[in-house]
């Protein structure tokens, strides 16, 4: 019995025990869960600011929205024009492609003046520094497999070079080489031509065709010469002048006059006369269309004013 | 052989003790390089590699400008 009472007085005693242990245990609960719940609030706080510095992070690492993309899928940024550090009367235009910082330009006055005023579009400013990354790019197949000119002939050989010769009046300026049968030729690339093969938007034909095609006495040179205007084709005298043994080229416009010979260069003698590959009209137009012109426009009259 | 900077090519260069080619070569743009020299059907030369560097290096800009 004693024992009994005993467990119950221990039943008792542990009865505000336990309330206490239970108290405490709550005050503990609480006090942990306050302190989670601080821990919690400061972990969400140095959440918060991590995702705020991840997104930072990642707003630095997201590449920015392009202002332009061209027909290669390429993406313009950073376009801007900015003055040179030399000369505040200079200003370059650049931009990053994918990214890579592309080479600054010069840029003409009317451009900058345009830029200055927030008038000019980066679409304009790409097509007049950067032509031929807008230009869709040859495929790299097509590109290798396009060495054959419009007659069948094949090049040979192609490169494109910068000259070193400082005796030479082009030294310094990227040149075409091209070897095509027997033939070996070079001449002065445009920056145009030079930016088309750079980019490969350009094929060997067609720039070997564009920039020899005289030399190598192919018809499609001379389609872009077209006979001047008011003149016939049986006005065009195409003849050997007797004093310096050359071929000439003339055209007697009746009434209105003639025009000078001016002579045929090799290339242009060979075409007409052996290749066949240009015409009396093309050569007229070639090398006498301002002189034709002049000679059609109409006489000014002279006037001979008098003061009475 | 650890790879040499962009400042140690260009004073190689600039002492001709190396040619367009090795400078691009050696260089971060290589893989670029030859890329473009694949796509052109080419073989990597001093001459084109000279065209490569002055098409896409900002930095000859910056020596040009300083000049």
């Amino acid at each position: 019995m004693a024992s009994k009472k005993k467990q119950e007085e221990v039943k008792q005693e542990s009865a505000p025990q336990k309330q206490q242990e239970a108290a405490t245990d709550k005050k503990t609960a609480t006090k942990k869960k306050s302190e989670e719940s601080v821990k919690d609030e400061k972990t969400e706080t140095k959440k918060v600011e991590k995702a705020a510095d991840k997104k930072e992070q990642q707003a630095e690492k997201t590449p920015r929205e392009p202002q332009l993309v061209t027909v290669n899928g390429e993406k313009v940024t950073h376009a801007h024009a900015f003055q040179s550090n030399k000369s505040e009367d200079t200003w370059y235009f650049t931009a990053k492609l994918d990214g890579k910082q592309l080479r600054p330009m010069k840029m003409h006055a009317d451009d900058v003046a345009a830029y200055q005023k927030k008038e000019s579009s980066i679409e304009h400013l790409m097509k007049t520094y950067y032509p031929s990354k807008m230009e869709p790019k040859v495929g790299k197949e097509q590109y290798l497999a396009d060495n054959k000119l419009s007659d069948g002939r094949v090049i040979d050989k192609m490169n494109v070079y910068k000259e070193k010769d400082e005796t030479k009046q082009d030294a310094g300026k990227y040149k075409l080489y091209a070897v095509v049968g027997d033939q070996k030729m070079s001449t002065v690339l445009s920056f145009k031509d030079l930016n088309s093969f750079f980019d490969r938007v350009t094929t060997p034909a067609q720039l070997v065709e564009k920039n020899f095609g005289e030399k190598l006495h192919l018809a499609s040179a001379y389609a872009k010469y077209q006979l001047p205007e008011g003149a016939k084709p049986e006005n065009i005298r195409i003849a050997k002048d007797k004093q310096t043994d050359k071929w000439t080229i003339s055209a007697d416009l009746g009434p209105k006059g003639k025009t000078e010979k001016k002579p045929l260069s090799f290339d242009d003698g060979y075409s007409f006369f052996t290749a066949k590959t240009a015409t009396r009209e093309q050569l007229a137009g070639k090398y006498l269309a301002s002189d034709i012109k002049s000679l059609m426009a109409p006489k000014q009259e002279k006037s001979v004013s008098m003061k009475v | 052989m650890a790879k040499k900077t962009y400042e140690e090519l260009a004073q190689l260069k600039q002492d001709g003790k190396i040619g367009w080619k090795q400078f691009v070569l050696e260089g971060d743009d290589a893989d670029g390089y030859k890329q473009w020299c694949e796509d052109h059907g080419m073989e990597p030369t001093d001459d084109n590699a000279e065209l490569y560097v002055e098409m896409t290096d900002e930095r000859m800009f910056e020596n040009q400008e300083e000049q």
